[in-house]
Formats: structure tokens, C-alpha cells, sequence
């Protein structure tokens, strides 16, 4: 690099913190900027215990996990993974309703139109069926099928993406060792005290519970929920989205595992929050997210142990948190990745997702000095329209309802949601049109299947399907229900898929 | 249900270009679609359309060939305008090659620090072949891996569209009296920003920008067939297509200040701002959401008018000097060697 201040450059990391955050990001600064001499080191104490969080993730790790070269078969055994299509939301919209939000596409567009348009015209109408009967991954999870999607575009198989279900204590072990092979130095120990330099109050350096002192350019804060460099250090603050996302406590424990291993997430609505259910292959995670507003502790944990479909393997364990993000991602010298960044609810597993977010934007602004306020800026406007838009989406599966049987849905169905989603939810309802965006994470048939799965049936549809006989269209509905029916069928058990492909963890 | 009726006003060639798509797009049973070109207006001028011109007919149906053949047509690599700085030429297609997710001036800018080094458009095979005169034809550009757009006669190209439209089920009439509609769309010269409000659509001012014409144009007619809705019951679509509208105006608007204002770097225009000043601190051009220029068009721009990153990626430094020094090497000379075979007959 050029015009680098040699006084002020950044050549020395320091990450504090383990767990899924800090390993991921040591991982990738290490695998991707290692070799142009960054020194990465990652403080961490076993006496902290780690939030492990989001054992459930989104398609986007995949990339992370090739981008850094680790191996599928590899990294799935070592974490107990399972695959992923998509995520089942029950009683949500209503009690007894049932939908999944897949990883793909619902049937194929026609003549330019979105295809929710065409099955929006003849819905209700015999044989036609409910629109996740047009999604392959929709499909395939209800049979418990997997097999990687299709390289040709042509066929049905190439119309969905996946994801894993992982045990978060194994993966963060896993990515250290992939970590420190590409040459991070980590430190055990407690950090506790911070020095800022006088002037410009940026992180100095930390001294550790045995005395030493660690010094380094750039910090990444890796602490989770305590925050310990970019809020109790540096008081950046705190956009509190309480308001529009009242959820402040979970209760999270695992069970044994029951049943065949299902290849999708379950968020179960009830009366004052939700509750997730993710397989993998030797136990099943459960916990129940929910506003302390309208449920005690106690309730909430009742309602997760009568929900349990195994044998409980521990005591629960509840959390606090505040819905929301720190005022500025990166301050002074300071990034923060992962819990201690913000904290927005994992209904649509977006925790994993938000560090990976963070450390690639990272990575494309890795400034070479610390006169760097221009690419602070920009990281800071970039993840604040991440942590935005997902924050809307995640209020539209609390918004979108005809659940009144509690004080909380009343009070969620009714609140006023943010101006963006808002004029989003007044389009869909209209004609069924989904507003676009280039940079955000939920793309438009994420949008249709939450929308639909939650009840919000437009009042009419897009006035080109019309241009087409409505025979034609139904013929092109059976056919295609039939074709994505008979593709499902011809793809592997998801347990069998996993054993044949030596991903299945052994037995300790 | 009584029948649902689109007038479309303005000068021959915006008319066509939005009339021929909603002949294609919208026209149906229980629908009319009536143009009113001004012919006045459509001159032989050759004018510029982008490379987004292959989809438009592509969904129209109409052979690029034939579009070519009958209106005159020659492919376009670039924009060019005049800034205060002299002439810039925006190439539709990437300066260089990306390695690994890295920009090609990234590695540019780390071989200059080290030797010497052709200037960084030099390095653009599209601007590389115009300024040869070696613009490829039609049939040759499938080869090539460049973005093209197409200089068409604007008569032709207006004449050529607004027939389509007339095979398509739409009227081409000499003027609107006595034909009322549920919507007109206003293709006129205005000040006025983009809106579509009650029962007319206004598609906006024009920039001077070569290519614009036909985008903003082409893109408003897009906008519309997607948002389709019974006419008499669309005020959500409306204004979605006013905030996309206006969106796309807006980044247009940052692309004319930054060629034109003498300082680019005092513009108050919070895009363009965020733009330079990222570009200036580390050569990332960041983008907005419903951006009308691509990267190379951006990238080019910001150099013509003098900009200059402080530093390179820094995973630019992971290539070895001397295979850093090796590719540009041979990337500059199948350029040139590009730039000097037989012209097409």
C-alpha cells in the first residue's frame, strides 16, 4: 500500500474475545490479509464462557467458509452440522398456520412476472394449492430430502441455495484451529485494563490478569453483550429498537434429538414471543426469545420445557438483551463484531450473518493507517443499513398477523411500524408488487414468502398475468407443482446424505 | 369492465421507445394504447443508447440485427462527455481485470509504485478499440468480453419502434384530440421531476448525458409494466414508481455534478460526496441502491476529473511483485494486439 504513515500504521490486530465472532473474524483477517504481513492476535479467557451464538445460519456462510478454504465435509463433522433449506414458521400468521421461508425461489417467472402473481390469480382454486407447493427447498424440507443445488440453470434443482444448522461451541473451536494455522497468536487470559492514548483516546493497549501488556493498532471487539472496548471503553452508545421490537430475553436448552433430521429451522409463535427448534445431529437446540413485558421467566421457561421433543440435556439458560446496534460499529480504533455490535433476534438467523457482514466489509476497507476516518464512515453507513433492514423484515413477521389471542400480538399487530416498511407492506397488499432493493439481505422472494405465509394475501395481482388464458396458466400451475413434487422425490434422505458424504460426526 | 386506455405523449423517439414496450408488455384484451409522437423533433442525429439495450429488445422480441441494420446502427463501448476538465470517456465494461474480488486499479496503482506503467485507461479494452477505430461490429462482439450499447439513427430508431407498437396492437395517431385516457404518460421536455400522480405519468427532465435519453425513457416504461395495476386503482404503484423515479434521477444528478462542477469536492450532494471521498481515501467506489452508471463508468469518471486514491487495496499485495509486473504486462499487450487486427469488412 501507498501513502501509509509509518507511525500510524495498522499492521497488529487484536481481537478480544473467542467464541463464533472472534474466531470467525481472526479466521478471515488471518486467511485473507495474513500473507501482507497483518499480525492477528485473539485474546481469550476459559474462564468466560461464550453466548454460542446462532446455531442456525444463512446461505452467505458458505461463501465465508470457501472464501477461507475450509472443507465442507471437514467443518460439518467437526460442528455436528446439519443442512439447511430454509426456516418453518408455525402460528404465526394464525394459530395452526405452518409455512416455510425457503432458500430459493417460488416457481419460475413468466413473461417478466414474479410467479406469486400468477398463482395470486387462481388461489383458492382447485388443485392449485398453496404457494410453497411451487418451492423445491419448501418441498424437500417437509420430506426430510437433501442434495446440493444443480450447477445447470435449467434445471428445477438449480432454484434454491442452502445453509447448515451447526453447534456453535464446536464451530468456534473448529475456526480457531483453521485460525491459528493461518498464523493468529492467541492469548489466554482476562483483559482488565484498557489504555487509551491521551490525545486522540483511541485504544492503546490492554494489560492482562497476569500483567502483560498487549498492545495493537486495530481492536476488534469480540466481547459479546458486555461490550468491554466499544462501550464501557469508549461509550460509543446505543440505538435501542425496544420499540418496534420488544423481545428482551430468551431462554435457550437442548434435548435430545427426535425423529429424523429435518433439514430446516422451526420458529413456533406464542403468546409473548417465539421459539426455535434447530436439529443437529446429536441433540436438537430449543430456546424461546420473549419480551419480559408480557411473560415472566418463568412462564417463558415452561413454555420451552412443554415444547421440548427430547430428553433435556441441561439446565435452560436465560439471557438479556436489548433489540439494537451500537451508535457506530467502528469507533476510534475500535470494531465491533457480533454481540457486542447489536443484537437483533435470530428468527431469521442473522447473527452468523451479521459477523460475517462485518468482518467482509472489514476486509474491503482494511485501512492502512489510522488516518482512516473516511473508511469508518463508510463501514459504519454500510452496516447500519444492514442492521436496518433486517430490523424491518424482522418487524414484518410480528406486523403481519391476525393473531389477537394475547396483549402482545395486539400490541404487535397494531404498533406502528417504521415508514419503509410500512409503504413495502401498502404495495404488497395492493397488487402483490415487492419493492426492491440492491443492498440488504432479503431479496424478493424472501419478502413473498413471509408475506404470503403470514396471511397478507394482495388484493389483486399484476394486470399482465391476465394477458395470458387462464387455462395456459393453470396447465403451467399443475405442471409445475408436479415437476417440483417429482424433483423433491428424487433428492437423497438428509440423514443419508450426510452419512454417505462422511459428514456425520463420530461418536464420542 | 370498461376498457383501460394509456395515451402516450412526447417527442417520436421516447414515445416509441415507451410505446413499443407497453404495446408488448401491457396491450391485452380490454386495453388501448394510443401514441402521439412528435415527429417534429426526430431528426437524423445519431444518438447513444446503453448496454442495457439488449435486454429492452430482447423482452420486445426484436433481433438486435435487425435493429442495427434498419436504423443505421454501430456499436458503442463508451459514453463520452465534456467536463470542465476536457472530454471523459466512461467505459460500459471494467478497466482491466477484478482478481479475487480486487478492483484491476488496485494492482495498477501497486505496479506504478514499483515501475513504470501504461496510463490506467490504457488498460480498458473498450476505450482501447474506440480510440483505434477498431469498434467492433455485432457479429463480432459476442467474443469479446465487453458490455456494448448502440448508436442508432434517431429517425430510424423512432420510425422502427413506434411501427412495433403498431403491429403490436397500439394507435399512432397525429395528435390526442378527442382521445381521452385513464393515464397519459408525458414524455416532454421539463423541469419538473419524475411523478406519476392521478392519471398522468411524468417521466421527467432529460439529462444532457449521452445515453440518458433512451435510459430514462426505456427505464420509466420498465418501471411501469412491472408495476402494472388496474389504472383506476393503483395509488401504491404510483408512488412506488415516483420514489424509484426519483431515485434514479438523483444518481443521475450526482454523475452530471461531478462532471461539471469546476471542484467536484465541494458538491452537497450526499451520494456523490460519500463516492469521492471513499474513492479518494481507498479507491472503493461505493454504490447506492438503483444505480444508473456501473462501476467502470464511475471509476472513469472520478478520473477524469483528477481523483486519485491515497492507497491500493492491500490484497493487492498478495500477488508477487513479479507476476504482478508479468500480468499487466501481457494484459497491456493482448490490449494493443486487440486494438491492431483488420477492421471488420
Amino acid at each position: 500500500m501507498v501513502a501509509k504513515e509509518t507511525e500510524n500504521a495498522i499492521d497488529r490486530v487484536v481481537v478480544v474475545g473467542g467464541g463464533t465472532a472472534g474466531w470467525m473474524t481472526a479466521a478471515g483477517l488471518a486467511s485473507m490479509l495474513g500473507p501482507t504481513g497483518l499480525e492477528i492476535t485473539l485474546i481469550e479467557s476459559e474462564a468466560i464462557g461464550v453466548v454460542g451464538v446462532g446455531e442456525a445460519t444463512l446461505p452467505h456462510i458458505k461463501q465465508f467458509n470457501d472464501t477461507i478454504g475450509v472443507d465442507e465435509a471437514e467443518f460439518m463433522a467437526a460442528t455436528s452440522a446439519t443442512f439447511k433449506l430454509g426456516i418453518e414458521f408455525v402460528n404465526w400468521g394464525r394459530k395452526g398456520d405452518s409455512y416455510i421461508h425457503p432458500f430459493g425461489e417460488f416457481g419460475l417467472p413468466n413473461d417478466g412476472v414474479a410467479f406469486h402473481q400468477y398463482w395470486r390469480k387462481f388461489a383458492g382454486q382447485p388443485g392449485v394449492g398453496t404457494l410453497d407447493e411451487y418451492s423445491l427447498p419448501v418441498i424437500a424440507s417437509r420430506m426430510g430430502r437433501f442434495q446440493p443445488p444443480s450447477d445447470d440453470p435449467r434445471s428445477v434443482l438449480s432454484t434454491y441455495r442452502y445453509a447448515y444448522q451447526f453447534d456453535a461451541l464446536q464451530y468456534a473451536p473448529f475456526m480457531r484451529r483453521h485460525a491459528e494455522a493461518c498464523g493468529v497468536t492467541r492469548i489466554e487470559g482476562k483483559v482488565v485494563d484498557v489504555s487509551l492514548e491521551p490525545e486522540r483516546g483511541r485504544v492503546a493497549s490492554l494489560t492482562m490478569d497476569d500483567g502483560r501488556t498487549i498492545e495493537g493498532d486495530l481492536f476488534i471487539d469480540c466481547t459479546g453483550f458486555f461490550g468491554l472496548l466499544i462501550e464501557k471503553t469508549l461509550e460509543t452508545g446505543y440505538d435501542d429498537w425496544s420499540e418496534w421490537l420488544p423481545a428482551d430475553r430468551a431462554v435457550a436448552v437442548p434435548c435430545k434429538s427426535a425423529g429424523p433430521l429435518l433439514p430446516y429451522t422451526r420458529a413456533t409463535a406464542h403468546g409473548a414471543g417465539w421459539s426455535w427448534r434447530i436439529p443437529l445431529q446429536h441433540r436438537t437446540g430449543n430456546g424461546h426469545v420473549y419480551s419480559s413485558q408480557f411473560l415472566s421467566d418463568d412462564g417463558a421457561c415452561d413454555t420451552l420445557l412443554d415444547g421440548l421433543e427430547g430428553e433435556r440435556l441441561a439446565d435452560p439458560r436465560f439471557l438479556r438483551f436489548v433489540t439494537g446496534k451500537r451508535r457506530k460499529l467502528w469507533n476510534r480504533n475500535v470494531v465491533a463484531i457480533g454481540l457486542s455490535g447489536g443484537f437483533l433476534e435470530p428468527l431469521e438467523s442473522t447473527s452468523i450473518y451479521l459477523i460475517q457482514e462485518g468482518i467482509t466489509k472489514l476486509l474491503e476497507l482494511f485501512p492502512a493507517d489510522q488516518n482512516c476516518d473516511v473508511e469508518i464512515t463508510e463501514y459504519n453507513c454500510w452496516m447500519d443499513l444492514q442492521f436496518e433492514r433486517i430490523r424491518d423484515f424482522l418487524i414484518l413477521h410480528y406486523n403481519a398477523t391476525e393473531r389477537d389471542d394475547s396483549d402482545f400480538w395486539n400490541h404487535m399487530s397494531t404498533m406502528q411500524v417504521p415508514d419503509s416498511l410500512r409503504d413495502r407492506l401498502d404495495l404488497f397488499r395492493a397488487h402483490g408488487h415487492v419493492s426492491a432493493y440492491d443492498h440488504g439481505l432479503f431479496l424478493v422472494p424472501s419478502w413473498v414468502a413471509v408475506l404470503i405465509g403470514q396471511r397478507v394475501i394482495p388484493d389483486g395481482h399484476d394486470s399482465r398475468v391476465s394477458r395470458q388464458a387462464d387455462a395456459d396458466v393453470q396447465r403451467h400451475l399443475a405442471g409445475l407443482k408436479s415437476h417440483m413434487a417429482k424433483a423433491a422425490t428424487s433428492m437423497e434422505d438428509h440423514a443419508a446424505y450426510l452419512a454417505r458424504n462422511n459428514m456425520m460426526r463420530a461418536a464420542a | 369492465m370498461s376498457e383501460e386506455r394509456i395515451l402516450v405523449e412526447g417527442p417520436a423517439l421516447r414515445t416509441g421507445v415507451v410505446g413499443a414496450y407497453l404495446a408488448k408488455n401491457w396491450l391485452g384484451a380490454g386495453r388501448s394504447l394510443a401514441i402521439v409522437p412528435d415527429t417534429g423533433a426526430a431528426s437524423s442525429e445519431p444518438f447513444l443508447t446503453r448496454s442495457n439495450v439488449q435486454r429492452f429488445h430482447a423482452e420486445l422480441g426484436l433481433p438486435m440485427e435487425q435493429v442495427t441494420k434498419q436504423c443505421g446502427g454501430s456499436l458503442a463501448l463508451s459514453t463520452s462527455v465534456q467536463t470542465t476538465d476536457g472530454p471523459a470517456h466512461l467505459p460500459f465494461s471494467p478497466v482491466g481485470l477484478a482478481r479475487n474480488g480486487v478492483d484491476f486499479h488496485h494492482f495498477w496503482r501497486r505496479a506504478r509504485g514499483v515501475s513504470d506503467q501504461p496510463e490506467l485507461m490504457s488498460f480498458s479494452l473498450s476505450l482501447e478499440l474506440e480510440r483505434a477505430d477498431r469498434t467492433p461490429q455485432l457479429a463480432q462482439i459476442a467474443q469479446l468480453p465487453i458490455e456494448f450499447g448502440l448508436r442508432l439513427d434517431r429517425r430510424a430508431y423512432s420510425q422502427t419502434l413506434l411501427s412495433f407498437a403498431k403491429q403490436n396492437g397500439a394507435e399512432v395517431l397525429a395528435d390526442a384530440d378527442g382521445h381521452s385516457a385513464d393515464l397519459v404518460v408525458d414524455c416532454g421536455d421539463t423541469d419538473a421531476g419524475p411523478i406519476w400522480r392521478d392519471g398522468t405519468l411524468r417521466i421527467g427532465p432529460i439529462s444532457d448525458i449521452p445515453g440518458m435519453e433512451w435510459h430514462v425513457v426505456g427505464s420509466a416504461a420498465l418501471r411501469l409494466s412491472a408495476l402494472m395495476a388496474p389504472l383506476n386503482d393503483c395509488a401504491a404503484e404510483q408512488r412506488e414508481w415516483t420514489r424509484l423515479a426519483k431515485a434514479e434521477r438523483e444518481r443521475i444528478l450526482d454523475m452530471e455534478e461531478l462532471l461539471v462542477l469546476s471542484d467536484p469536492t465541494t458538491t452537497e450532494r450526499p451520494a456523490l460526496k460519500r463516492k469521492l471521498d471513499v474513492f479518494a481515501a481507498c479507491g472503493k467506489i461505493p454504490t447506492e441502491d438503483y444505480e444508473v452508471f456501473a462501476p467502470p463508468e464511475w471509476l472513469a469518471a472520478v478520473w477524469a476529473r483528477g481523483f486519485r486514491p491515497r492507497r491500493y487495496d492491500r490484497m493487492a499485495d498478495l500477488l508477487p511483485e513479479v507476476d504482478l509486473i508479468g500480468w499487466l504486462s501481457q494484459l497491456h499487450s493482448q490490449i494493443t494486439d486487440l486494438t491492431k487486427q483488420p477492421r471488420a469488412a
